[in-house]
C-alpha cells in the first residue's frame, strides 16, 4: 500500500544495514527476512491508515493553553476580576494573539515560527483528563490509566503495526522521563520503548553506550550471538511461555543490528549546515533541536513511534518570563521539523502530536497559573489530521472544555484511527479479558480527519 | 536558615498592635519620608513580594524580610551599625556588593538611609498575613479506608492456608515443588544477592536427597546468618530511603554518605528490630547511648534525613529550606507509611483525608531540626552546612597526609598574600572581621595601573574560600576529620501554613504533630523543648499504627515472590490499589509486629512456606485465570536486578571481592562536583574495573554507572518501592560489548583453563558455574562445536572520535579530588597479555552464557 510513496525511506531502511564497514553475511540476510514474519514484522492495519509514524512532542509540566493556542479575549477583558472558579482572580494572558495563515488560526506571539504552519495545525482546544497531578497525568497521556501499569500508546502502535526496519528500535524516547510511561506492561517486552540519550543536553549526538565490540569482528559476533540465541530458544522451550525470555531474544537481535544502524542514524551532524541551523543546533535550542532532527531521521528509517520529552513547563510563577523561555526553546525546532517533513513529502504520513499532560488555570496564582485538567489544548499536524482547524472549545475563560470535548481516551482513539487501527479492535488478552489502550472508553473525532 | 518563621502570627490584629507600640511617631515620620519611598524606588524591583523577585533570597518590602536578610546573611549589625551589610551595599564600598547594581543612589539618599540604620532601622511595615480556613475534610469518614484501620487477625493460621483459600477462589491449584537446584539458586539469590558456588551446589544436592525439609531449613538459616544477607536486604532498603552519594542537579558529591550505607547493612545483618531501625533513622541523635560505639551508629543513622537530592543552586534560603523539609516528609511518609503526604503541601490532599494543616504540623518537626549534609561553598553551591563530628575517629582510612595540612595552610597564606598585593596594601578599606579584608574595595585607579581585572580578584577570593573550606575537613596533624551526614536539634518552633506552598504567603501557625487520620491512643505528646522527631518515630512505630507494618511486609513479600500484595507499594491511600489479599497482608503484619519487628523472622517464615518453594512451571489454564500470579499458583520467574546480575558475573569470573570496601569512590573523590547537565563537571568515575559487590558502586544521582542505570537501578530521587523491569537493546549492548563484561568473560575463561585441562571439562564447568546445574549432552556438544569453529577475526579498529559512543558526551575528567592524584586518567583496561586463541574462544563462550536468558533469570 505504500510502495510508491516511500522510495527514499525504503532505500534508507535498507541502506543502514549495509553501512559501517561490516559485511552482511548470507545468514544475517536470512535473519532479516525471518524478522519480517516475527512479532515485530510490519503488519496490516485494520483499514487504510493516514499516518505511518508518530512523533510525539511531550511538553512536561503542562503548558498554559490560554497563553499559547487557546485564544480567550474574554479572559483578557475580565482580567483582575474575581473568577467564578475558586477564590482567585482571573488573569488575562500577557501575550498577544494574532491570526495566521489562510485559516486564520489564533496563535500567541510565543510561537512565531510554528504559527507560520498554522494551515497544517489542528488545534484541539477541548482536551480534558482526570488527574491534575503531574506524574499520574503524564502516565494517563501515555497509557490511558492514572494508576494501573498499562502499555504505552507507543507500545500499542508497535503491537498493532510492527516495525518497518528491524535494525532500529520501533519505539524510541528522546529526552528521558519515567520508564513506566513507556512500558509494554503486559504486552510482550519487545514493544517497550528504547530510551536514547537521557536528558543530557550536551553537544554532539546522544550517547548509545557500548555500540561497538572491540574483541571480535562482526562475523564472529554473529556466531557468538547465534549460540546465545540457541541457548535462549532452549530456555524458551523449557519455559513454554515467557515474555521475558522472548524479550531477551528480541533485544539481543536488535542490539546486534543497532551496532551498525545507530551510529549512522544518530550522526545528525552529517546534515547540511542549513538544516542544522534551521533546527537551532549550535544555538539556544541545541538540545531540543537535536532531538527534533533525530526524530525526523528516525521516522525516515522506519522507527514507528518517536517521543521527544521537553521539560520545565510547570509555570506556577513568573509565567511571562518562564513561558517565554520554554516556548523560545521549542518554537524554532518544531517549525523546522514541520518544514523539513513537508520538504521531504513526509508530513502527510507522519503524525505530529504536541501537548502537555494538562493545562493551566484561567485564574492567577501570583504571577503564574495553577494546574487544570478540565480543559487544555494539544495539537496535531500531518498524518491525516485536518490542517488549519480548531476543534472543540473551552468556556469563555479557558477554564473548562465545553464544546466537542476530547478526553484523553478520545485523543488516543483518534491517534489510533489515524494509524489505521480501530482502538476497539486493537486488543490484547490478559488476565481473562481483552485489554485496549482506551479501556472501555474513547470516541474517534472524525471531524479532524482530513 | 530557619529563622524566617520565628515570629508568630496569631492574628493580624495582634501583630499590628505590637508594631504600633514598637515605633515612635518621629521614627515613623522619618521612615515614611526618607526610607519607604527610596526603598520602593531603588530596591523593590528586585527584592519584593509585589514584584515576585527575591534576588539573593532577600525581601526588602517588609520589616521581617529586612530583619531576616538574604543568602549573604543579616543586613544589620546591631553592635556596629556602620559595618552593616545594608550600609556596605548602598554606599558601594565593596566592589562585589554594590546595590543597586547598575546605578548608585544619589548621595543624599544614601545619607538618609545610613542615618536610618544608625537609628536602629525602625520599620512599621508588616508582612501581609493570611488565614487558611478550617479544612472541610471529613477525617472521621476518611478513616473508613481499609489501610487506616488496624490489621485484623485472620482466621487462617499460616501463609499457605491463606493462599490456599485464594487459589480455591480463583480456581487454580499450585504447580508442585521446585527441584533442589532451582530452589538453591532462588534462595541464595533472594537472601544474599549471589548465586551458589559449585561446592555449595554439590553439598546441597546431597543433603536435599537425604531430607528435603532439613536441608532447605539449614540452608535458609545459613544464608540468613551470612554477612551477604545484610548487603542484599540492606540494598532493598536503600531503594526505599533514596540513598544517593551526590545531590543531583548541581550534583555535588556527598563524600560521607557511605557511612549510612554501611550502617544499614550492619543493621540488617544484626536483625535490628524494624521499629528501632526507623527510630534511629529519624532520631538517633536523641537516643541515649551506653557507649561511643552505639552513639556513633545512632548519629550515622540520622544521615537518612540528610542524603536526599538537593538543588544547592537555589538562591532563596527559605525556598530551599521548605524544599528540604518537603523531601524529608515525602520520604518518611511514602517510605515508612505508604502515604503521600507531600500532596498536602500546597492544598488539602485531593483524595486522602490529609489537610494542609497536617502537612505543616509535620513540617514543624523537621523545621525544628538542623539537617547536616556538608559540602563546600563555591561553584554555584549556595547551600552548605557543617557535618556531624563523630565520637570515634576512622582508623586506617586515610593515607598519610601529615604534609597536607601544612601545605594547605601555606597555600592559603600565599593566596592571601597575593590577594593583598593585587589589591594594593593601602588601596583597600580597613578590614571588618574574617573574610572581609579579602573583599575590601581596592583603589580602582591602582587596579587599572597594574592591569588587574575585577574577575581576577573574584577568582582569588573564591580560591581562598575553597582552601579555607578544605582546611575545615582536616585535623592539624593532617588526618581527616571523621565526619558524617546527619541531623541534630535546631531551634524548636512550629511551622506556619504557607498558602500554595509559597514562602511569601504565610498563614497561621500550626502546632507540631502527626496525621489526624491515624488516631492512635498511645500517640505521644510533643515536648516544647525538642523537635519532636523522637515522638514522630514513636508514633510511626506504634503497634497501633495500621500502616507501618503493612507497608514493610508488603516490601518483603515483593522481594521474595515478585508479586506485591499491594501493587502501589508506596501508596496505601485511596488512590492506591487495594491488596490482593487483605488477609495475607494483615497476617504478615501481625506476625511481624509480634515477632518484635524482626525482619529475619518474617523472611524465614515466608521462605519456609510451601508457597515460596513452588516450581515456576507454566500452566496454560492457570495462567489464563491469573497471569499476574496474584494467587501464587507457581513461583514467578524473575529477571535478576542490576546488582545481582553484575555480582553473578564477578562471582563466576572469580574476580569478585567479597569484602566490604573501606568507603566509596564518592569518598575518594572528596568534596567535588560531578558532570552536571551542561557537562561542566569536575569528576567522573571509572567503575569497569571495580571488583567489589555492586551495592558498593557509587550511587550518583543523574550519573549512575551504566551497569546499574541500564538495568533499571532507580535514580534515587525519592522512595522506590518496586523497580521497573525492562528488557531493551541497550542492556544487550552492554552484555555484548562493555569492558566490564569482556573482562569477566576473559577472567572466567582463564579460571576454567587453569583448573581444567580438557576442553570438555572446561565447558561442563562453565555451565555449572553460570547456571548452577550440569550441562546436558546436547549443550556440551554444541559448545564444543562452537569452540572449534569460533574465530574472533580482526576486531574493527575504532577511532573514538568517529563514533557517537562513550567519551564524547560526558564532560572530560578534570580531577580535582582532594588527594590530588585523580589528575591521572584512570586506565581503561588492565594491561594484559594478548589472549591466546583458546582463551579467546572460551571467553566468547563464557560471555555467551552471561548474556543468556537463563543466567539473567531466577526461576
Amino acid at each position: 500500500m505504500f510502495q510508491n510513496a516511500f522510495t527514499r525511506r525504503g532505500a534508507l531502511q535498507t541502506l543502514t544495514t549495509g553501512l559501517g564497514g561490516i559485511a552482511m553475511t548470507a545468514l544475517t540476510e536470512e535473519r532479516a527476512l525471518a524478522a519480517k514474519t516475527g512479532p515485530l514484522a510490519a503488519k496490516q492495519p485494520h483499514f487504510a491508515p493516514r499516518a505511518k509514524n508518530v512523533i510525539y512532542l511531550s511538553m512536561r509540566g503542562a503548558p498554559s493553553h490560554v497563553d499559547t493556542f487557546d485564544y480567550k479575549p474574554q479572559l483578557t477583558k475580565d482580567s483582575g476580576k474575581p473568577g467564578k472558579y475558586g477564590g482567585r482572580d482571573l488573569m488575562g494572558s500577557p501575550f498577544e494573539f494574532n491570526q495566521h495563515g489562510e485559516s486564520g488560526l489564533w496563535i500567541s506571539e510565543l510561537f512565531p515560527n510554528v504559527a507560520q504552519h498554522a494551515d497544517d495545525l489542528c488545534l484541539i482546544n477541548s482536551m480534558h483528563g482526570d488527574s491534575s497531578n503531574h506524574q499520574p497525568a503524564v502516565t494517563a497521556m501515555h497509557t490511558g490509566s492514572v494508576n494501573f501499569i498499562r502499555p504505552s500508546m507507543g507500545a500499542w502502535a508497535l503491537y498493532g503495526l510492527g516495525t518497518e526496519n528491524t535494525n532500529v528500535p520501533g519505539y524510541v524516547v528522546l529526552g528521558g522521563g519515567q520508564k513506566g510511561d513507556y512500558s509494554s506492561a503486559f504486552l510482550p517486552a519487545y514493544y517497550q520503548a528504547t530510551m536514547i540519550g537521557g536528558d543530557n543536553p550536551t553537544a554532539g549526538p546522544p550517547r548509545v553506550p557500548n555500540i561497538r565490540n572491540t574483541k571480535m569482528d562482526a562475523d564472529a559476533q554473529r556466531k557468538q550471538l547465534d549460540f546465545v540465541q540457541w541457548l535462549n530458544r532452549n530456555q524458551l522451550e523449557r519455559d513454554v511461555h515467557s515474555p521475558e525470555t522472548e524479550g531477551m531474544i528480541q533485544s539481543t537481535e536488535l542490539a546486534y543490528h543497532m551496532q551498525t544502524s545507530m551510529p549512522e542514524l544518530l550522526d545528525y551532524e552529517s546534515e547540511t549546515p542549513d538544516t542544522l541551523e534551521s533546527y537551532g543546533i549550535g544555538g539556544e535550542s541545541e538540545s531540543f533541536g537535536k532531538h527534533c532532527l533525530l526524530a525526523r531521521r528516525m521516522v525516515e528509517r522506519g522507527v514507528r513511534f518517536v517521543e521527544i520529552v521537553h521539560g520545565n513547563w510547570d509555570h506556577h510563577d513568573k509565567l511571562k518570563e518562564n513561558l517565554t523561555q520554554t516556548c523560545g526553546e521549542t518554537d524554532g525546532p518544531i517549525a523546522a521539523l514541520l518544514q523539513d517533513l513537508k520538504d521531504r513529502d513526509m508530513l502527510k504520513d507522519t503524525l505530529i502530536l504536541w501537548g502537555g499532560e494538562f493545562g493551566r488555570t484561567a485564574t492567577g496564582e501570583g504571577d503564574g497559573r495553577g494546574h487544570n485538567s478540565r480543559g487544555f489544548t494539544t495539537w496535531m499536524a500531518g498524518g491525516g489530521a485536518k490542517g488549519g482547524m480548531r476543534y472543540g472549545a473551552t468556556d469563555e475563560h479557558g477554564n473548562e472544555a465545553v464544546e466537542n470535548k476530547m478526553h484523553i481516551h478520545d485523543w488516543h482513539a483518534t491517534i489510533m484511527h489515524l494509524l489505521g487501527l480501530n482502538h476497539k479492535k486493537l486488543t490484547y488478552r490478559y488476565a481473562g479479558r481483552d485489554f485496549r489502550l482506551t479501556d472501555v472508553h474513547g470516541n474517534v473525532a472524525q471531524d479532524i480527519v482530513a | 536558615m530557619r529563622s524566617f518563621i520565628l515570629f508568630s502570627l496569631l492574628s493580624v490584629f495582634l501583630t499590628n498592635a505590637q508594631s504600633e507600640e514598637a515605633i515612635s511617631p518621629e521614627h515613623l515620620d522619618y521612615f515614611e519620608t526618607h526610607v519607604r519611598p527610596n526603598l520602593i524606588k531603588y530596591c523593590y524591583e528586585c527584592h519584593s513580594v509585589e514584584q515576585g523577585e527575591s534576588r539573593g533570597g532577600l525581601y526588602l518590602d517588609t520589616r521581617e524580610g529586612m530583619r531576616e536578610g538574604g543568602s549573604t546573611g543579616s543586613l544589620f549589625d546591631d553592635e556596629n551599625w556602620e559595618y552593616s551589610l545594608f550600609v556596605d551595599a548602598v554606599t558601594w564600598n565593596d566592589p562585589d556588593f554594590e546595590m543597586p547594581p547598575k546605578q548608585k543612589m544619589p548621595d543624599d539618599v544614601i545619607a538618609k538611609l545610613t542615618e536610618w540604620v544608625k537609628m536602629g532601622a525602625p520599620d512599621p511595615r508588616e508582612r501581609e498575613t493570611f488565614e487558611v480556613e478550617d479544612s472541610g475534610i471529613d477525617i472521621e469518614k476518611g478513616r473508613e479506608h481499609w489501610s487506616y484501620q488496624k490489621p485484623a487477625r485472620p482466621a487462617e493460621k499460616s501463609i499457605d492456608a491463606i493462599i490456599g483459600g485464594m487459589q480455591t477462589e480463583m480456581g487454580v491449584t499450585p504447580v508442585g515443588s521446585a527441584d533442589a537446584l532451582t530452589l538453591l539458586r532462588r534462595i541464595t539469590f533472594d537472601l544474599t544477592g549471589l548465586p551458589p558456588t559449585p561446592p555449595e551446589v554439590v553439598a546441597f544436592t546431597k543433603a536435599f536427597k537425604v531430607n528435603r525439609e532439613a536441608a532447605f531449613t539449614d540452608k535458609v538459616d545459613q544464608l540468613l546468618a551470612s554477612e551477604h544477607y545484610g548487603e542484599r536486604w540492606g540494598r532493598h532498603w536503600l531503594d526505599v530511603v533514596r540513598y544517593g552519594e551526590s545531590s543531583g542537579t548541581l550534583n555535588i558529591v556527598y563524600p560521607y554518605a557511605w557511612r549510612f550505607r554501611n550502617y544499614v547493612i550492619d543493621s540488617f545483618n544484626e536483625d535490628k528490630p524494624y521499629d528501632q531501625l526507623l527510630t534511629e533513622h529519624l532520631a538517633g541523635d536523641l537516643l541515649s547511648a551506653p557507649n561511643d560505639e552505639t552513639r556513633q551508629k545512632n548519629l550515622i543513622a540520622t544521615g537518612f534525613l540528610a542524603l536526599g537530592p538537593k538543588k544547592q543552586n537555589e538562591k532563596n534560603p527559605q525556598v530551599f529550606a521548605m524544599n528540604l523539609i518537603d523531601e524529608q516528609i515525602d520520604t518518611v511518609t511514602r517510605g515508612f507509611l505508604g502515604t503521600t503526604v507531600s500532596c498536602a503541601r500546597c492544598h488539602d490532599h485531593k483524595f486522602d483525608p490529609i489537610p494542609t494543616a497536617d502537612y505543616y504540623a509535620m513540617a514543624g518537626i523537621f523545621q525544628s531540626t538542623d539537617t547536616l549534609w556538608g559540602t563546600i561553598a563555591g561553584n554555584q553551591n549556595h547551600r552548605t552546612t557543617e557535618l556531624l563530628d563523630l565520637p570515634i575517629a576512622d582508623a586506617g582510612l586515610s593515607e598519610d597526609q601529615s604534609n597536607l595540612y601544612e601545605e594547605k595552610v601555606q597555600h592559603l597564606a600565599d593566596l592571601r598574600e597575593k590577594n593583598r598585593e593585587m589589591r594594593g596594601m593601602t588601596g583597600g578599606k580597613g578590614g571588618k572581621g574574617k573574610g572581609k579584608a579579602e573583599g575590601a574595595a581596592p583603589d580602582k585607579d591602582m587596579l587599572e595601573e597594574n592591569g588587574i581585572e575585577q574577575r581576577d580578584l573574584v577568582r582569588i577570593r573564591q580560591q581562598i574560600m575553597r582552601t579555607e573550606s578544605e582546611l575545615e575537613f582536616l585535623n592539624p596533624d593532617g588526618s581527616e576529620k571523621t565526619f558524617a551526614m546527619g541531623a541534630q536539634e535546631g531551634t524548636v518552633e512550629n511551622s506556619n501554613i504557607l498558602i500554595a506552598g509559597d514562602v511569601n504567603k504565610i498563614a497561621q501557625e500550626v502546632d507540631r504533630g502527626f496525621l489526624q487520620v491515624l488516631d492512635l491512643t498511645d500517640a505521644p505528646e510533643l515536648p516544647t523543648d525538642e523537635s519532636g522527631r523522637l515522638e514522630l518515630a514513636q508514633w510511626i512505630t506504634s503497634t497501633q499504627n495500621p500502616l507501618t507494618a503493612r507497608v514493610m511486609v508488603n516490601r518483603i513479600w515483593l522481594h521474595l515472590t515478585g508479586s506485591p500484595i499491594v501493587e502501589t507499594m508506596d501508596n496505601f491511600g485511596t488512590t492506591g490499589l487495594p491488596p490482593t489479599s487483605l488477609e495475607l497482608l494483615d497476617f504478615l503484619a501481625i506476625r511481624f509486629m509480634e515477632s518484635g519487628w524482626s525482619i529475619k523472622t518474617l523472611i524465614r517464615e515466608i521462605v519456609l512456606s510451601e508457597t515460596y518453594q513452588l516450581a515456576s512451571t507454566y500452566d496454560e489454564a492457570h495462567y489464563a485465570k491469573d497471569p499476574a500470579n496474584t494467587t501464587h499458583w507457581r513461583a514467578k520467574p524473575r529477571q535478576l536486578d542490576a546488582e545481582a546480575l553484575r555480582d553473578q558475573m564477578l562471582l563466576v569470573s572469580g574476580l569478585l571481592d567479597r569484602t566490604r570496601p573501606e568507603s566509596s569512590m564518592a569518598y575518594e573523590a572528596g568534596n567535588s562536583r560531578l558532570g552536571g547537565r551542561r557537562g561542566e563537571g569536575e569528576e567522573t568515575f571509572n567503575t569497569a574495573l571495580f571488583r567489589g559487590r555492586s551495592l558498593y558502586l557509587p550511587v550518583l544521582r543523574d550519573a549512575l554507572p551504566d551497569e546499574l542505570g541500564l538495568f533499571d537501578f532507580p535514580d534515587p530521587q525519592g522512595t522506590v518501592g518496586q523497580r521497573s523491569t525492562t528488557n531493551v537493546a541497550p542492556q544487550s549492548l552492554h552484555l555484548m560489548n562493555s569492558e566490564l563484561v569482556q573482562v569477566q568473560a576473559e577472567a572466567m575463561a582463564n579460571l576454567l583453563q587453569n583448573r581444567f585441562p580438557a576442553m570438555k571439562e572446561q565447558v561442563s564447568n562453565a555451565f555449572l558455574l553460570a547456571y548452577n546445574r550440569a550441562a546436558t549432552t546436547m549443550e556440551i556438544d554444541h559448545s564444543m562445536q562452537f569452540l572449534r569453529e569460533f574465530d574472533p577475526g580482526e576486531p574493527p579498529v575504532i577511532e573514538p572520535a568517529a563514533l557517537p559512543g562513550p567519551g564524547r558526551d560526558r564532560g572530560a575528567m578534570k580531577g580535582k579530588g582532594k588527594k590530588g592524584k585523580r589528575n591521572e586518567p584512570a586506565p581503561t583496561t588492565e594491561p594484559t597479555e594478548p589472549l591466546s586463541p583458546e582463551t579467546a574462544k572460551l571467553a566468547a563462550l563464557c560471555q555467551a552464557l552471561m548474556m543468556s536468558a537463563e543466567f539473567r533469570t531466577i526461576h
